[in-house]
């Protein structure tokens, strides 16, 4: 993929969006900052499904934990941004760690399984515990400023200064991902993933390392639900639901598993459509549907697969 | 009991009813290419899942190199240096030729961690250049394994146990589904291969057995019924009574 | 004498793996044709190439002179070729009778009655309400045995009917196939030892790497301990 057409893309479409503040209109900048927030789900479902074989359908979980302990820890505790970032991060891995350690040692359906187990309980709990977590009504929180050594910078009123960080914060995710798939773990995930068997022949203990991208996958997508509550001054317990689990592995379907960017780009597509048609159209996830049936049967690789297999056979 | 690479003391394996693996002491001398052959159900397979810990045993004790392995799972049995092939090709089938040695090759490095870049490993590097040109598969490097022929898949597979630098490979049919003139070029490549490692194999194919095992085990319902170099087995009343019923 | 089946040039692969390199062989009618080899050969397979359970790549198969080659394998037991595979695979979770029953599902043809049945089998008579689970070897043996004839076949293909069996039931195995071969069922039967089948069979292929390396009458074979040697035994 290291072609000098992939690497212009690249840096126009950064470009684009390092300049958006400049030339979007406030409504377009906000949407944007979610898509981007959503974008680092998007690459942490497609760590564990793209790159380690691991199908779940319970990824709400993190994002809505991460989002649940960033606001809680802003609302009842202290008032330092980059500390609830933190928090939420190391919460979300904790809780991965904790279902991991459970959902590693099945397979296949038994995996998926016990990934939607823990979600449904943890969502009823959230239900049961509306008190503190607001059930679906949610709660709103202040988002506090932006501490950088002596300078402070609003991040609740400043819509502009929430979508830089957003984007600063995703885009060393990217490329964290970026170096992780090209290490010697990142080529183990895919061992892993084409032939779990095998690999523990060569002497591999699969269970430690499928743990490790869950955990690595958990964590990032709490910090994707920080971000996201961050940007909305909002969280409800709609983040833990199962449709948000849905969702992900839908924009990694469709965009392309295994490919970092192809999910992305389904979480892109996926939430420009629910906001251009859910107005005119209310029974819009019916044709969600329609069109993830579609590319399951017929175009399987998703829209970046398919692209990267064109790209592939013109060179030949 | 020193020289011996990989032992097994009474080893059985029972199933629902069914005694598959009874009772076998069975021993594997290093440097040597050891075959082991029996008709339908002898329990060949069984024995060698039992001693790679793919099969927990019933009853009995497995060593290898003097050390007791007999309930590790198996990528800890993996790690000391035992590499298997499967009678069913098992390879990394979206990965190059190069991609699948390399994972071998990665099995030797103590911490496998996600900041250095792969490709610029450089004794890694080596390592699976050396094993694809000892099977001759270099030019098929950047082949993606899935469409490799039958008889280059089974190379593959046994360049990746060579790769995890073995001190005994377990093949397990490894001329399945070749024809006789492939049979034969692996049997002289096995055999050549035989100079560097200690090989144990399980084969139905006579000629390839006879022509390059140093000593034959010769199974049956699960038991051991005769041991010793191919033209001893062949005179072998008990054997030619167990293969043809007479 | 003409030929019930007819298999030429058979090639068939499982993905990559080429297991039959070219099996040519024929059962007349009244026969009973052996093909015996070593495990790993490709006995197994060439019964199911004929069932349409691993359908040939190369090659033609014809039975009663018709090209089944490409029919589908659900199909095959229809036209009249009965199989009672290696390990015998009766439901375990059904009766006897069930299991008997599911031999005339799908087919229009005058079936056996229970009382011709228990004439070939009549242990099965007191299974009847058995689960077949619970049954010994011997017995599941002879429901498979069962099974394949309750459609009354003209060709039966048996897979190694007597592996696992004490000796005394596997010589009643082998006079029940007689008894059925005589009233004019031909047979096709893979088998492993030489002398399960000196005493019955017409006719013996010896397969050895996917091809038919030797056929005789087991009187031929019998004198021929050579070619046994090499093709069923160890000597190369």
């Amino acid at each position: 993929m290291m072609t000098r057409r992939f690497w212009f893309l690249f840096f126009l479409v950064f470009l684009i969006l390092l300049s958006l503040p400049l030339w979007g209109s406030s409504f377009y900048m906000f949407l944007v900052t979610e898509i981007i927030a959503l974008s680092l789900f998007a690459m942490s479902f497609d760590l564990i499904y793209g790159f380690t074989g691991m199908l779940s359908l319970g990824h709400a979980t993190f994002f809505g934990t991460g989002s649940y302990i960033f606001t809680l820890s802003i609302l009842h505790w202290q008032s330092n941004l980059w500390v609830s970032l933190l928090l939420a991060i190391i919460g979300s891995a904790i809780i991965a760690w904790v279902i991991g350690f459970f959902a590693v040692r099945a397979r296949g359906t038994n995996f998926i399984v016990i990934t939607i187990i823990f979600s449904l309980v943890i969502f009823y709990l959230s239900f049961y515990y509306k008190s503190i977590t607001g059930g679906d009504d949610g709660l709103p929180l202040k988002v506090p400023d932006l501490g950088l050594g002596f300078l402070s910078i609003s991040i609740h009123d400043n819509p502009m200064a929430n979508y830089y960080l957003v984007l600063a914060i995703v885009s060393l995710c990217y490329l964290f991902y970026w170096r992780l798939i090209a290490s010697p773990m990142g080529r183990l995930f895919l061992a892993i993933k084409s032939n779990e068997e095998r690999t523990q022949y060569i002497g591999f203990n699969t269970l430690k390392y499928r743990l490790i991208s869950f955990v690595i996958s958990g964590a990032f997508s709490g910090l994707s639900g920080a971000l996201y509550s961050m940007t909305t001054h909002y969280t409800n317990n709609k983040l833990l639901h199962w449709t948000t689990s849905v969702d992900v592995v839908v924009w990694t379907i469709v965009g392309g598993a295994g490919t970092l960017i192809g999910p992305i780009m389904g979480a892109w597509i996926f939430t420009f459509f629910r906001e251009f048609i859910s107005f005119h159209f209310k029974q819009y996830p019916i044709v969600i549907g329609m069109v993830l049936i579609f590319f399951i049967i017929f175009v399987p690789q998703g829209i970046l697969g398919y692209l990267l297999g064109l790209i592939r056979r013109e060179r030949k | 009991m020193s020289e011996y690479l990989l032992e097994t003391r009474l080893l059985t394996k029972r199933f629902k009813g069914v005694v598959a693996v009874d009772r076998v002491d069975f021993h594997l001398m290093k440097g040597k290419l050891h075959a082991i052959i029996g008709p339908n159900g002898a329990g060949k397979t069984t024995f060698f899942n039992l001693v790679t810990g793919g099969l927990s045993s019933t009853e009995g004790r497995i060593f290898f190199q003097n050390e007791e392995i007999t309930h590790l799972p198996s990528h800890e049995i993996s790690k000391r240096g035992v590499a298997r092939t499967f009678q069913i090709t098992s390879i990394f089938r979206d990965l190059t030729v190069k991609g699948n040695i390399w994972i071998g090759a990665l099995s030797c490095k103590r911490f496998v961690g996600p900041f250095s870049e792969a490709s610029r490993i450089l004794d890694l590097q080596s390592k699976t250049e050396e094993i694809m040109g000892l099977l001759n598969l270099q030019d098929k490097q950047s082949v993606v394994a899935e469409n490799l022929s039958h008889g280059d898949q089974r190379l593959l597979e046994i360049g990746i146990g060579l790769s995890t630098e073995p001190h005994v490979l377990l093949l397990d049919e490894p001329t399945a589904g070749m024809s006789a003139e492939e049979s034969t070029r692996t049997a002289e490549r096995i055999k050549k291969l035989s100079e560097k490692i200690t090989i144990l194999i399980i084969e139905h194919d006579m000629d390839v057995v006879m022509g390059i095992a140093d000593l034959i085990t010769v199974f049956d319902q699960g038991r051991v019924i005769a041991e010793g170099s191919p033209t001893e087995i062949q005179e072998n009343p008990a054997v030619q009574e167990v293969y043809l019923g007479t | 004498m003409d030929s019930i089946l007819n298999l030429q040039e058979i090639h068939t692969f499982y993905g990559k793996s080429h297991i039959l390199h070219g099996i040519t062989l024929a059962v007349h009618e009244n026969e009973i044709v052996c093909l015996l080899g070593r495990n790993g050969v490709g006995k197994t397979t060439t019964l199911k190439s004929i069932m349409g359970l691993t359908p040939a790549n190369r090659g033609n198969i014809f039975f009663q002179g018709r090209d089944i080659t490409r029919i589908q394998d659900y199909l095959i037991p229809r036209l009249g070729i009965g199989y009672v595979p290696q390990g015998r695979h009766i439901f375990p979770d059904l009766t006897v009778r069930e299991n008997l029953k599911i031999g005339i599902v799908g087919n229009k043809v005058q079936v056996k009655t229970y009382e011709e049945i228990f004439s070939y089998f009549p242990i099965l008579r007191e299974r009847l309400n058995q689960l077949g689970g619970t049954l010994s070897g011997g017995e599941q043996q002879m429901l498979a045995l069962a099974r394949a004839l309750v459609p009354n076949p003209t060709l039966i293909l048996l897979d190694e009917p007597t592996e696992g069996l004490m000796p005394r039931m596997a010589k009643l195995v082998v006079e029940i196939i007689q008894k059925i071969n005589r009233t004019g069922v031909s047979i096709l039967w893979v088998e492993q030892k030489l002398v399960t089948v000196t005493e019955v069979s017409h006719r013996i292929h010896l397969i050895s790497k996917g091809r038919v390396e030797y056929q005789g009458t087991p009187g031929e074979l019998i004198q021929n301990r050579e070619i046994q040697l090499r093709y069923i035994g160890v000597k190369v």
